[in-house]
Formats: C-alpha cells, sequence, structure tokens
C-alpha cells in the first residue's frame, strides 16, 4: 500500500511514527477522534500508539477537538470488597477497572477534570484522612494529599475546580473543629481549613449536591448550603430537607432524586418546588431499589439494582433525556435502559458519578 | 483594487485549474496568497498536491460552496460518499487539506480514518493502516492481564 501522490511525500519533515505515510500530528488528529470505548485496543497496536494513548497531551487534543466522552463511573460493593467499573458510549461497554489500593467504607466522592477523588472513609472503624485519586484517561491510581482530618460519610462538591469537604468527622478538639470544612486546590496541591459556624457542624452526611455554585449536604436532621464564592453558610429550606432522599444529581440547575415512593422527583432551587419527572411511568420499573443518578452529559442516568437468577442480581441502567416544560413541569424521556452488570446477590451500588474522557 | 473572478492553481505535476476566486478562498493557504500578494491573473503554485488529490480537494470546495443553503441531510450524505475511498487517497486528500488549510476537510477526513478503527481488533487496524507490531508475545499478553479493561 504505497501512496502515488506528491502529497505524502513532501512531508517528508515530520515523523510518521503512528501511522506510515501520514505526519504524527495528522495522525494523532485521527487517533484522538476514536470513541474512548475502542481505546483498550489502540493501546495494543504498537509501542509508539501505546506511548501517545498513554500521554497528557493525546487528552488534551481530544478536549481541543471537543471528542471528549462522558464516561459512567460506577463503584458497587461486592462481598465486602469494592469493584470500580466505566460505562463508555458508542459504543456502550461496561469495563471493569482497577480498584482503589486501600478501599474504605463511607468514602466520599468528587470529581475535577478527568480525576476522581476518593476522600476518606473508615478504615478498620477509624475515620481516615487518605485521598485516593484515580486518573480516568490513565487507568490509574495515585495518592492525593491527605485532608487535614480523618472523615466518614463527609459531604463534598466541586465548585470552580476546587473540591470542599465537610463533616464526617467529630468536632471534639480544636483542630478538628477547625476544620470540619476544608478545600483542596489541585493547582496548589494542598488542603486549607474553611471556616464554618458552630451551629452546622453536623457530624453524618448522607447526600451532597453542587447547584448553580452552591454546595448543599444534608445530614441527619437538616442540611446546610455553602456558597464558595461568598462564603456564606446556611441552611436547607424544609421542603428540600423533606424531600431529598439517598443519592442525588443535578441537571440543568435542578436536583434529582428517588423518593422511595417510585418517582424521581427534580427540585427547582429557584422556586422551592418538588416536581416529579413525569413521562416515565412505562419505561422504569414501579421500584427502583438502591437507585444512584448522575449527571452524563446533560442526560440523567440513574441505576439500580434488581433480582437476577437466584443466585446473582442485576443492576440495571437508564438515561433519561429531560425537558423542561412551558408550564414548568419537567418531563423526561428514556433514551436507552439495559441490564450492565451481574453480581452476587447482596452486592450494593456506592457511589457513581459522571467524567469527560 | 482589481479582482479577478478566477484563480489559477498548479498542481506539483503542471496541471493548471481555472476555478471560481469563492471556491479557492475557502483554502486559507490560498486566501492569504490572493490577499497578500494579489495577483491579477497569476498562477498560484500549489507545489505539495497533484493533481488527481487537487481536483478532488476542488470538487470538495465547490460542491460546499454552491450548496450552502442545502440542508445538513444532503450535505452529509455527500461528505459521505466523497471520502468513501482507499486509504492512500484519504492520506493524500488530508495532507492537501492540511497544506491548503481546509479545516472542515480536516475534520471529514479525519473523522473518516476514525471511523475506520470501529469494530476492529489491533490485529486488523495494523492491517489497514500498515503498521508493525512491536510488542513481543510476552509483552501483549502482559498489556492484556494487567490493564484489566475488557475485550468485547
Amino acid at each position: 500500500m504505497s501512496s502515488p501522490s506528491s502529497a505524502s511525500s513532501s512531508s517528508s519533515s515530520s515523523s510518521s511514527d503512528l501511522i506510515p505515510n501520514l505526519p504524527d500530528d495528522v495522525a494523532l488528529q485521527c487517533i484522538a477522534r476514536v470513541p474512548r470505548s475502542r481505546h483498550p485496543h489502540l493501546l495494543l497496536v504498537c509501542k509508539s500508539w501505546r506511548s501517545i494513548l498513554s500521554s497528557s497531551d493525546f487528552f488534551s487534543i481530544r478536549s481541543i477537538l471537543n471528542c471528549m466522552q462522558h464516561s459512567l463511573y460506577l463503584i458497587v460493593r461486592v462481598n465486602c470488597t469494592l469493584k470500580w467499573f466505566v460505562l463508555n458510549q458508542n459504543p456502550r461497554i461496561l469495563a471493569p477497572l482497577p480498584p482503589n489500593p486501600s478501599p474504605a467504607i463511607g468514602s466520599a466522592f468528587a470529581a475535577i477534570g478527568s480525576k476522581i477523588f476518593v476522600l476518606g472513609g473508615s478504615v478498620n472503624d477509624v475515620a481516615s484522612p487518605t485521598v485516593q485519586i484515580f486518573d480516568c484517561r490513565f487507568g490509574r491510581w495515585e495518592l492525593g494529599p491527605r485532608m487535614r482530618v480523618g472523615r466518614e460519610f463527609a459531604a463534598a462538591g466541586v465548585v470552580d475546580r476546587k473540591i470542599y469537604v465537610m463533616g464526617g468527622c467529630l468536632v471534639d478538639t480544636w483542630a478538628k473543629s477547625a476544620n470540619w470544612a476544608e478545600v483542596f486546590d489541585p493547582a496548589a496541591g494542598r488542603w486549607a481549613g474553611v471556616e464554618s459556624p458552630v451551629e452546622v457542624r453536623e457530624k453524618w452526611m448522607h447526600a451532597s449536591a453542587v447547584v448553580e455554585e452552591k454546595i448543599y449536604a444534608m445530614a441527619d436532621r437538616g442540611g446546610v448550603v455553602f456558597e464558595p464564592g461568598t462564603a456564606e453558610w446556611g441552611g436547607v429550606s424544609t421542603e428540600l430537607d423533606l424531600g431529598w432522599r439517598g443519592r442525588a444529581c443535578v441537571v440543568d440547575g435542578v436536583l434529582y432524586c428517588y423518593d422511595y415512593l417510585g418517582k424521581i422527583r427534580g427540585f427547582d432551587v429557584k422556586e422551592g418546588l418538588w416536581k416529579e419527572l413525569k413521562g416515565l411511568e412505562k419505561g422504569l420499573p414501579k421500584f427502583l431499589c438502591g437507585a444512584t443518578m448522575a449527571n452524563v452529559g446533560g442526560n440523567l442516568v440513574v441505576l439500580w439494582e434488581g433480582k437476577g437468577n437466584g443466585k446473582e442480581m442485576e443492576i440495571s441502567c437508564a438515561e433519561i433525556a429531560i425537558q423542561k416544560c412551558s408550564d414548568g413541569g419537567l418531563r423526561g424521556s428514556i433514551v436507552w435502559s439495559d441490564v450492565i452488570l451481574s453480581v452476587p446477590i447482596g452486592s450494593a451500588i456506592v457511589h457513581c458519578l459522571a467524567v469527560a474522557v | 483594487m482589481a479582482f479577478t473572478k478566477k484563480v489559477t492553481l498548479k498542481s506539483s505535476d503542471g496541471e493548471l485549474f481555472i476555478i471560481d476566486r469563492a471556491v479557492a478562498l475557502q483554502s486559507r493557504t490560498i486566501q492569504y496568497v490572493l490577499e497578500d500578494t494579489n495577483p491579477v491573473d497569476a498562477i498560484i503554485p500549489v507545489p505539495a498536491v497533484d493533481a488527481r488529490t487537487l481536483s478532488k480537494v476542488l470538487e470538495y470546495c465547490k460542491k460546499h460552496l454552491i450548496d450552502l443553503n442545502t440542508d445538513f441531510e444532503d450535505y452529509s450524505k455527500w461528505d459521505k460518499d466523497f471520502v468513501d475511498a482507499e486509504v492512500w487517497m484519504l492520506y493524500d486528500l488530508i495532507m492537501a487539506a492540511d497544506y491548503l488549510h481546509i479545516p472542515p476537510l480536516i475534520d471529514l477526513i479525519c473523522d473518516k480514518i476514525a471511523s475506520m478503527f470501529k469494530g476492529q481488533t489491533p490485529d486488523k487496524i495494523r492491517e489497514i493502516f500498515n503498521i508493525d507490531n512491536d510488542f513481543s508475545k510476552e509483552e501483549e499478553e502482559d498489556f492484556k492481564k494487567k490493564s484489566g479493561w475488557a475485550f468485547k
């Protein structure tokens, strides 16, 4: 296979290590467009491809070319261990990932760019300050700077590319109290305490979400709102407190959660109202056990646990496109829905989050 | 300023292409030449592109100029047929599009080449793009095991 034209021969000045007869910068533009789910195959083509796919430049080019794809990262507890998976799109393939090196119970999760931060959690009943980082680009774990205090069941949220984490620690000492909330700036690479009023320092957090640059963290009773931009703390409305159940996600400024009556509801922060996400009656089972949600590229993705064949249970997934109706209502339509994973009975969905890679 | 309506391009192998100025302006490289020198009736050499490739590139430029009002469906169908070509032809086209700086054509061909990876095993990808496998058998097996990624 040789090119008879003068076009390729004229470019002898640049090297063609990636694809014979194509300059590397052009070849790179082609390879960078290949969907994420095909990358495992590209890694095995040859050494130069493996090396380019293991470079951050490759992912910068994907970003510049607007080829980043949102993938769903899923963490499942199976027999006391945590298993990690990624659900890539186009074609939709679920692939296992290496698990975090030191698994803990009740870690908080946050994503910045293409990295997932696993914050604290308890190891042998002791709350840990360890931060484990998964680089979704290279499928690699690394340790991050430790938090100032150990935490389990903390709330975490990302605003302006900084991670805010709060709660999940006893405030029995001055240091723990002063660091009840702290912030991590990846650019600076370290944690710093965030001042918080005494009355908001609840210990356990069971849910958190970021809506319009404000972090909402729900404690056992009541919850707190923190706005990093103004460093202001507040309480959440009773309406939100009473309606928020389980793991939530935010799509287009609306906070969604599953209400245990079998409905997905969205809370419009501006109106202070819960609204049912309509249009899903036929597409979803009556009850979604362990419902967990994430915003994947603007669509709401919900995962749930279902019965399998006796020894195994199934984890199912539905992607829902959401439309805000002119009357203010919320209407969803199911883009696709399928069983994505079979796991031993007794397993549970721990968390899911979306990352663009 | 005397604008000529027609522009003459000369391919690497000496063939002349007389085309509408508007067609030529889709190439930013040509656009700069015209702006800089404003050659009246002059011949613009395109030393990096041969006649066969240049005629194909100009076919693209003409289509995309004339059919600005065509709806998206027709447009993408035409584009799809346009890049339904042998690999070496795509290489020549992308090199020409790169040299002439026609971003939508670069995008179109890159997307086409990227789509050729679809559903292909590493072996098949090497075959299509004429790439040597420089991994040892052990390395290959090791990567498959270690990466933990699913191969479906």
